[in-house]
This record gives structure tokens, C-alpha cells and sequence, in this order.
């Protein structure tokens, strides 16, 4: 699934489709020597090296916005729920119904996220850019990651 | 109940972190539809995340189980709130063993449900054991939360070691004054025919031989042996054992212990039981099914613990080895404080007999030529032992597990028949 994507961005630019596709080759070999070696820790590291494929790629192509994001964004997180649960699978036999339940819960995650997406792609077509309003981005995200790790602490 | 986070919080939070400050910095705002469900799958597990709440019960088929029988646990679970994903394992010792059923096993427990999970457990071993520790690991549905703790609900579970056939018992050189099924020495009321007397004052009529009477032309009656019960200390040693791929001598004492002595109780004997090793355990002897569970829990308790004292039979109390019993010893003969013991045990007049539990099926093949030498020198080391005790008038024979108890028992009463012990 990550080789796809990472495949896809590759192929899909015109302009210096080696670097692409190094990145992206990079970000997929750390993916997969961490599921080789149940190393969860370098996953992430592994993820967001093929994001910046996907960037890179984005940044060469310029022009309008990619409408294929949603669906890149959906790969991306399923490959994510996919390789920590191969990672640290659960001991012993799992029930049938449990599996299917995964499999539901998955399935929706990669729906939400490709609406998510879209409504990102629409929001994003209608609204110039200031310097106010990155302001306003870095501290959102900022307040987006901090407000994340305090929820986890306090539950 | 511990609970932690599981990698995928920092991972998620990283890369949303990640996503939203490269599409800022690179103008990008697809990038923001790539960080932004991260940030929204982890929030909403964060805050969909509860203690699972849950009720755990164990409840055991039986409580008494033979050696090789299979007894079913059923673990009950009840949750109010419902556990998602609930990892579930039933902690066996070694002993028992798993032979239906999945353990660990993963399930999902809903809101208000009861379910009741089947282990079929194998007693492989004989011992007192408790079993219903469960340990339980409990994530919530999208796995970002992870809560791990253990409920204590063992119950006892007693496994009975497996009895040998026996063909007969050994027969005691005395007797005690109770009734049972022995043939006394003694002269009296029984069924045995033991002399002629003549006739004396206050003897039955219906005693006297007419045959007899007749021939001599005055009256003669017939003397018996009565039937008399016996005392049985079983004199287990503990000192030491050879084991090997989960077996041990012990084992075999052990089996052998409760064959014979169910056999003696079954004849109206009084047993009792001594084991003489780093922990000293003894019971005094006495009759019926009630002394027969206490033996076997008894020596369900029975373990080799290692000691340096040198122990004498002086430190039991008297009446655990009544005068005139019979004492059947077992042991592997693998410590010399045992052996002491044994023939202290014969000069002081007991009738003693030996079962001597071979370790010789428990060592590994020696590796090398010295290995061999040394084997050599040490099985004639126990064979002298032996012809110590055999000097002694003590019989002994050597048991092991490919031959039947009985043919061991038959070897001492072969012993014991020609080669009496005389006392003055």
C-alpha cells in the first residue's frame, strides 16, 4: 500500500522524479525494517519521510491543488493503524467478531479521512494566503500537537 | 491497574506536528489533509479512552482430580461499561497444561454482557495447586490506551498421583492387637488352624478336634491364629532426587506411596507416614478413607528442599513409629543421611523393608570416557550400599519405571521369606 503511494508520487511528477522517488524509497525501507524488527518507535519516522515524498512531489508539480490528496492522506493513515497493529499484535487468538470490527473501524477511519481531506482541498480553495493567518496556522498546529500529547497525558 | 500509552500517541502527535508546520512552511495545504485525520483519529481514541470496568470470577469443575485427568476452568467475565479489546490469560503452573481451549485469547466484552470462557486443563503432574490468576491487558478501540492488571481468584485444585497395580502386599512380621486381616502368630480365636492341645477347663466345646479326641481316647481342641492388623509407616526420603524432562524420582515414590498405602488401609491396616529430608513431615498411623486424603494431601505437599543438617530419627515424636510396625521406606538412596537413618532405623528392631527408586533412568548418557569411569564407580558405590543393608537383613529391591510396582513388592517378599530376621 505505502510502496503504492510512494510509487504513485514518483511516477506521477515530471520534474526530478529520481529525488522523488529516493525519498520516497527511503521513507518505505524504514517502514518496513521497522515491521521486520517490531521497532515502533522509527514507524512514524518512516511515515513521515513518504509525506515528504509526497511534499516533494507537490512542491516540483506546483499549480493547483491536488485533488488526489484525500486519497493520499487515507493510504498514508491506513498503512499507519496497519503496520502499529503488525507491529504489536495482540497475544493470542483473536475473535472473529473482534477482527471484523477492526476491519470496520479501519474502513472508517480511511472514509473520514477522505472527507477530511476534501474539506481541507475546499477550505484551502477558497481562502488567500496572509501572514497573518500563517501566524495563525504555526499556532494552531502548535496548539493542535500540545493539546494532543495533554489530552494523552490526562487520560 | 497500570496504564500507558501505546507508541502510536507520540507518533500521531509527531506527525501532525510535522504535516501542519511543513504545508505552513512549504505553502502546501494538502499536506494539511494529510497531518489532519492524525490529529483526529488520536484525539478521538483519547477521548473515547475509559478504565475498562470489569468483573472476574473463576470457578473449577472439581477440586480433586487423579494424575492425567482433565478439569474445566471457566473464567466469568461481567462489565457494566463494556471492554473493546480485552487480551486474556489464565496462568497455569507447571503442571498443568492447556489441552482445549486458547490462552491467551483476545475478545471483546459488551456493555452488560456476561461471557464465560472454557479452559480445559490437563493435570499432568501430581501436586496442590491453585489455579485462577488471570492477567488482562484491556486497549481502547483504536488501541492508543493500554491498561494492564490481575485478579487473584485461585481456587485449590489437588491432583492425585496415579496408583500402580499391586498385586499383593507385603506381609508384616508382628501384628497389634486390633482386629484385620493379617494371621497372627499368636495362638487364638480365628480361622487358621496353628496346633493341638488337650482339652483344659473353660475351653469351647465346639473347639474341640472329635478326630483327634477319638484317637487319643482323651479330649483335644484346636488353637488358630487370629486375624490382626498391622502398623505401616511409609518413611519417604526427601533429601534429595534425580529428575529429568519433568520427571523425578519423587514421582515414583509418590505413586508408590499411595498405591501401597491404599492398599493397607483397604485391609483394615493403620498407616501413617514419615517423609525424612530437608523438611520433616509426618502423620501417625491410623485407619479408614479419612487417613487415606490425609496421606495423599499430605504428600501432595511433599517437596525436595535442599539441607545441609544431619538429621536423626530421634527428632520424630515417639508414637510416630509405633513399636512392631512395619516400616516400607522409599527412596533413591542418593543421600547418606537417609541411608544412616535406614539402618538406624533396622538395628533398633523395626521391620524394615526398602523400595529403592532407581535414579538410573533420570541421569543423561555420560558424555565421555570419564563420565562413564565415574558412572561406574558410583553405581559400585550404591551396590556395596545395598549389600549393606542386604547384611543388615533388610531387603530391598530396585524399582524404576519400566517395571511394575508389584514385581518389586514380590521381589521383598521373596527376601523376607527366606531370610528372616531373628530376634532374641
Amino acid at each position: 500500500m505505502l510502496g503504492g503511494l510512494v510509487g504513485w508520487s514518483a511516477l506521477a511528477g515530471h520534474r526530478l522524479a529520481w529525488v522523488v522517488a529516493a525519498v520516497g524509497c527511503a521513507g518505505w525501507a524504514i517502514v518496513a525494517a521497522a515491521l521486520a524488527g517490531r521497532w515502533s518507535s522509527i514507524v512514524a519516522i518512516g511515515l513521515a519521510i513518504v509525506g515528504a515524498e509526497y511534499a516533494t512531489y507537490l512542491s516540483l508539480r506546483g499549480g493547483s491543488v491536488d485533488s488526489r490528496a484525500p486519497f493520499a492522506a487515507a493510504v498514508l493513515i491506513a498503512a499507519s493503524e496497519l503496520a502499529f497493529l503488525a507491529i504489536a499484535p495482540p497475544a493470542g487468538r483473536i475473535e472473529r467478531t473482534l477482527l471484523l470490527r477492526f476491519g470496520l473501524v479501519l474502513v472508517a477511519i480511511v472514509l473520514g479521512t477522505l472527507l477530511v481531506g476534501e474539506l481541507v482541498l475546499v477550505a484551502a480553495g477558497s481562502v488567500r494566503s496572509s501572514l497573518a493567518l500563517e501566524a495563525v496556522g504555526v499556532l494552531a498546529a502548535v496548539a493542535a500537537t500540545a493539546l494532543l500529547l495533554r489530552t494523552a497525558v490526562s487520560r | 491497574m497500570t496504564r500507558s500509552l501505546s507508541p502510536k500517541v507520540t507518533a500521531y502527535a509527531g506527525l501532525t506536528g510535522a504535516g501542519l508546520l511543513a504545508a505552513l512552511a512549504l505553502r502546501l495545504p494538502e499536506l494539511v489533509g494529510l497531518a489532519a485525520p492524525f490529529a483526529l483519529v488520536a484525539t478521538l481514541a483519547l477521548s473515547l479512552a475509559r478504565p475498562p470496568d470489569l468483573d472476574v470470577d473463576v470457578e473449577l469443575e472439581r477440586e480433586r482430580v487423579l494424575e492425567g485427568d482433565e478439569v474445566e476452568a471457566v473464567v466469568e467475565l461481567r462489565s457494566a461499561g463494556g471492554v473493546p479489546h480485552l487480551e486474556l490469560l489464565l496462568e497455569l503452573q507447571r503442571g498443568l497444561e492447556l489441552s482445549d481451549g486458547d490462552d491467551p485469547v483476545v475478545l471483546r466484552v459488551g456493555a452488560g454482557e456476561q461471557r464465560d470462557l472454557r479452559f480445559l486443563v490437563a493435570c499432568t503432574r501430581w501436586g496442590a495447586y491453585r489455579l485462577g490468576r488471570v492477567i488482562m491487558r484491556a486497549r481502547d478501540p483504536l488501541g492508543f490506551v493500554v491498561w494492564e492488571w490481575h485478579v487473584d481468584r485461585r481456587r485449590p485444585l489437588k491432583v492425585y498421583p496415579g496408583e500402580e497395580f499391586v498385586r499383593g502386599l507385603l506381609a508384616p512380621l508382628e501384628t497389634q492387637v486390633f482386629s484385620g486381616n493379617h494371621v497372627a502368630r499368636q495362638r487364638g480365636e480365628g480361622i487358621e488352624f496353628a496346633d493341638l492341645r488337650p482339652f483344659v477347663p473353660g475351653d469351647r466345646m465346639r473347639r474341640v478336634n472329635w478326630r483327634a479326641s477319638a484317637r487319643r481316647g482323651e479330649l483335644w481342641v484346636n488353637e488358630h491364629h487370629p486375624e490382626r492388623n498391622t502398623d505401616i509407616v511409609l518413611f519417604l526420603d526427601t533429601f534429595a532426587e534425580e529428575s529429568r524432562e519433568g520427571r523425578s524420582t519423587l514421582d515414583l515414590a509418590l505413586r508408590a506411596s499411595v498405591s501401597v498405602t491404599a492398599g493397607y488401609l483397604r485391609q483394615k491396616d493403620r498407616v501413617g507416614f514419615v517423609t525424612f529430608g530437608g523438611m520433616l513431615n509426618w502423620l501417625r498411623p491410623a485407619t479408614g478413607t479419612t487417613q487415606l486424603y490425609r496421606i495423599v494431601d499430605s504428600l501432595l505437599d511433599t517437596q525436595i528442599v535442599l539441607n545441609y543438617a544431619w538429621k536423626d530419627i530421634d527428632v520424630l515424636p515417639r508414637r510416630t513409629l509405633p513399636p512392631h510396625a512395619m516400616v516400607i521406606a522409599l527412596t533413591p538412596l542418593l543421600d547418606d543421611r537417609a541411608a544412616s537413618a535406614l539402618l538406624d532405623l533396622s538395628a533398633r528392631g523395626f521391620d524394615l523393608s526398602i523400595l529403592e527408586i532407581s535414579p538410573l533412568g533420570f541421569l543423561e548418557p555420560p558424555a565421555n570416557e570419564a563420565a562413564e569411569v565415574g558412572l561406574a564407580l558410583w553405581s559400585l558405590r550404591r551396590e556395596a550400599l545395598r549389600d549393606r543393608f542386604r547384611k543388615a537383613g533388610v531387603p530391598l529391591a530396585l524399582w524404576d519405571e519400566q517395571r511394575p510396582l508389584a514385581v518389586a513388592l514380590e521381589e521383598v517378599t521373596t527376601f523376607r521369606r527366606f531370610a528372616r530376621v531373628a530376634s532374641a
